[in-house]
């Protein structure tokens, strides 16, 4: 669903105003600007130091650096977030969002490490790995000993830790629990449970023996305690293709739009196969198509309005943070599916038309072009839709496109859906062959 | 027949809205008269007109009651009947009124027919004439649609919804019938209050029920969005209503009337046509393809098979691609290109 999208950027852009609960979210690379100050950080934030934690971190402290980024000349930093040496020589781990202002615009942003002692120093880009959110830097001037990378991904309640700079209130330790793969995402990724805030992005999430097992990403803001890591492995593969062959910057562009189309490609290409179906009044519509698709159902149990709606809203959360404003490689799509027995067929037709809004995701002038429309009513399996779909094409990436679409039945008088389905930076073709098995999917079995 | 004497004639110098600012009368021998008009001190008629001439034309009347007019040499000649006449020697005047310069000039004789004494207390509304009744029939279709308006979104309380949407039309309406009423007051001296409103609700409902036919038939036979509809339906209703005002609150020229009528709609309707156009077409968020829906009984084309709207679709993103290369991103000029 667009709003979703919206959400997530939002979250990049702004801590205030974020209403509602359970938005995933990639931790933003904390801006200066909106950092409260220390004595109103969130309760929580890395408080609980148990002497296990004291001994791991006076052993990795000088493993770790706060990344900042700073915009033109500015000496007021402009994004922040953690890194951590994993070869010798000022090789460091961090996040791909952490450093994907300056890789796109390198010209306009420039990158400065900073130990915990004060130290600071330049930074630079040697590989990305924008499907994990990853990349390797190479810090002048500073080669303390590397972290050990532990590729296994720990079992389910085994301690962990996450180290980083949250909200630039000073380096941070926070204690929780490892539990294991997050089942069903599309990208891999550890759950972990223990607090990572903005600014520890790229930090090191460490086993009790002080290997890391994972790079901090993201969180559920609003939520307690359940954030995720990507695992080490990940790291480990990007590091030695550093190692091999370390890129010029022009080469990480290429490099990272490259990406981006391979994981949108990787998207569509998962979604084959026969989609299961729900059937709700009498509609057959495709529900949680595949195992990483999220889907929740609602309608109101004691309704009062005189129409009854139920709401299917499924989404891949699969998209990867590329800039501000810029996500690609997701999916999205919610059915609203209406009945009465309380309206004439007159009315309740008008209440269906109020979800005939085909609105698709925010975007930005600067990254995609206008949508092409293509509307018309079209016969599908025993009734009759109004089927519309639009397309708008990326600027800066190549064959990657938006597609909004939306459908309505036009059969009955007394029920009806509306189906808005949105796919985010996905190759034309590919997507549309999936729209087509999507609405394929839809029946009519009264 | 006796508002005039028949042994002389009146010429009556007007004002901006025709109402006798002097008024002159001149003998009639054996039914025939003459008087001058102009600007010198020869003139019979004296008139302050930069346009005029010092003498600059003879109205004769003869003893049939035909005025003539002879233009004794003006640069600017005479209106006529609406036709300017240069140089004109006897021009038989037509109706009334004439002019010159930028002054009209009314000349009466004992043929003129005057309208019958009006009763006192006719100022009261005549709701059984044709406007009347065409009004009242108005008002209630126009009243009638508010409600519909509110019951067919079917709110939770439909009669508060109806009586809000009842009283917002009828206030409304009210205002617009009430300002052109008093421009007609200041205009024409008279309220014309029914022709006014007659016109105001026939116009409205008659814009409402074709755009809702319109949006029925597009329904029926699954025709092609048609964004612009709404606003040419709105430029249409504004102009006839302006016409028909502009005609009942004035003694405007019906051809300036019906020029003022095409031009003021289709300049604000067109403005923001291409106002909103081009912003939807640089809006890369636009899409703007709400449906209408009604009842699946009133569909009258079957669905297309989903192979032609897939063939159709597969265009697109060539459309999108050319629509993306004509609208520029605003910081196309200084972006780095992700790609160089």
């Amino acid at each position: 669903m667009s709003f979703l999208r919206c959400f997530q950027i939002g979250l990049f852009t702004s801590w205030a105003g974020l209403a509602g609960a359970g938005a995933w979210a990639q931790l933003p690379p904390q801006a200066q600007s909106q950092s409260p100050p220390p004595g109103l950080a969130p309760e929580g934030v890395g408080l609980v130091v148990s002497e296990a934690a004291r001994d791991l971190l006076s052993r990795v402290r000088p493993a770790v650096v706060q990344i900042k980024g700073f915009f033109g000349g500015n000496t007021s930093q402009a994004f922040h977030g953690t890194g951590f040496a994993v070869a010798p020589g000022g090789l460091f781990v961090t996040n791909y969002h952490v450093v994907a202002e300056q890789v796109t615009y390198p010209d306009k942003y420039r990158l400065e490490y900073r130990t915990p002692e004060g130290a600071t120093g330049k930074i630079e880009v040697l590989a990305v790995d924008v499907r994990h959110d990853l990349a390797v830097v190479r810090t002048e001037g500073f080669a303390p000993l590397p972290l050990r990378l532990d590729a296994r991904v720990p079992d389910k309640g085994s301690r962990a830790f996450s180290i980083g700079f949250p909200l630039d209130v000073g380096l941070t330790i926070t204690e929780g629990v490892s539990n294991g793969r997050v089942e069903d995402s599309f990208d891999p990724r550890i759950h972990y449970s223990g607090a990572i805030n903005g600014g520890m992005s790229g930090g090191p999430a460490l086993n009790a023996r002080g290997e890391v097992i994972g790079v901090n990403v993201s969180g559920y803001r609003f939520q307690q305690l359940v954030s995720f890591l990507v695992p080490a492995a990940h790291a480990r593969q990007l590091l030695d293709r550093a190692l091999a062959a370390p890129a010029p910057s022009q080469q990480l562009k290429r490099d990272a739009v490259a990406q981006l189309q391979a994981h949108a490609a990787a998207l569509v290409g998962a979604l084959v196969g026969e989609f299961p179906t729900q059937r709700v009044a009498g509609y057959v519509l495709p529900a949680k198509i595949t195992p990483f698709v999220d889907c929740s159902a609602s309608g109101d149990p004691a309704p009062q309005s005189p129409v009854q709606t139920v709401t299917i809203k499924c989404s891949a959360k699969a998209g990867l943070y590329v800039q501000q404003g810029l996500y690609t490689g997701d999916l999205s799509y919610a059915h609203y599916v209406l009945s009465t027995d309380k309206l004439d067929g007159w009315r309740f037709a008008r209440k269906l038309s109020g979800y005939s809004s085909a609105k698709g995701a925010f975007g930005s002038r600067r990254h995609v072009g206008p949508f092409a429309c293509e509307k018309s009513v079209v016969k599908l399996k025993g009734f009759d839709a109004s089927l519309l779909v639009c397309a708008r094409n990326y600027r800066r990436l190549e064959g990657l496109s938006d597609l909004t679409v939306r459908v309505i039945s036009l059969n009955h008088g007394l029920q009806g859906f509306a189906s808005h389905l949105d796919m985010y930076g996905v190759d034309y073709a590919a997507g549309l062959a999936f729209v087509r098995r999507f609405v394929e999917a839809m029946e009519w079995t009264p | 027949m006796d508002a005039v004497r028949p042994d002389s004639f009146l010429v009556e110098v007007l004002d901006h809205h025709g109402r006798a600012q002097t008024r002159l009368r001149f003998p009639l021998v054996e039914g025939r008269g003459e008087a001058t008009v102009g600007r010198g001190l020869a003139a019979d008629v004296l008139i302050d007109d930069a346009h005029a001439a010092a003498v600059h034309v003879r109205i004769a009347v003869d003893d049939t009651g035909a005025v003539r007019l002879s233009d004794l040499g003006s640069l600017n000649g005479l209106v006529v009947g609406g036709k300017r006449e240069h140089g004109a020697t006897e021009a038989l005047l037509t109706g009334e009124v004439f002019q010159i310069g930028r002054t009209r000039l009314r000349v009466r004789t004992a043929s003129e027919k005057l309208p019958a004494e009006k009763p006192e207390g006719s100022a009261r509304l005549e709701l059984a004439s044709a406007s009347g009744r065409l009004a009242l029939a108005g008002a209630g279709a126009f009243l009638l649609y508010g409600a519909y308006a509110a019951w067919v979104e079917a709110p939770r309380d439909v009669a508060s919804s109806m009586v809000t949407h009842v009283a917002f039309s009828a206030g409304a309406a009210a205002i617009w019938i009430t300002a052109w009423a008093l421009l007609a007051r200041m205009l024409t001296g008279e309220w014309r209050w029914l022709r006014q409103a007659a016109l105001f609700f026939g116009v409205m409902v008659a814009i409402g029920v074709i755009e809702n036919l319109l949006e029925i038939a597009a329904f029926a036979w699954s025709l092609p969005p048609w964004p612009s509809r709404e606003l040419l339906l709105g430029v249409l209703g504004f102009g006839a209503l302006l016409f028909g005002h502009l005609s009942i609150a004035s003694h405007l020229a019906a051809r300036h009337a019906v020029i003022l009528a095409a031009v003021l709609p289709l300049l604000v309707g067109g403005t923001s046509l291409w106002v909103q156009s081009r912003s939807d077409a640089r809006n890369v968020n636009h899409i703007g393809m709400d449906e209408r829906i009604y009842p699946g009984a009133l569909r009258l084309r079957a669905g297309k098979p989903l192979d032609t709207f897939f063939a159709n679709a597969a265009t697109l993103s060539q459309q999108a691609e050319a629509r993306r290369k004509e609208v520029p991103a605003d910081d196309d000029a200084d972006e780095i290109d992700l790609l160089d």
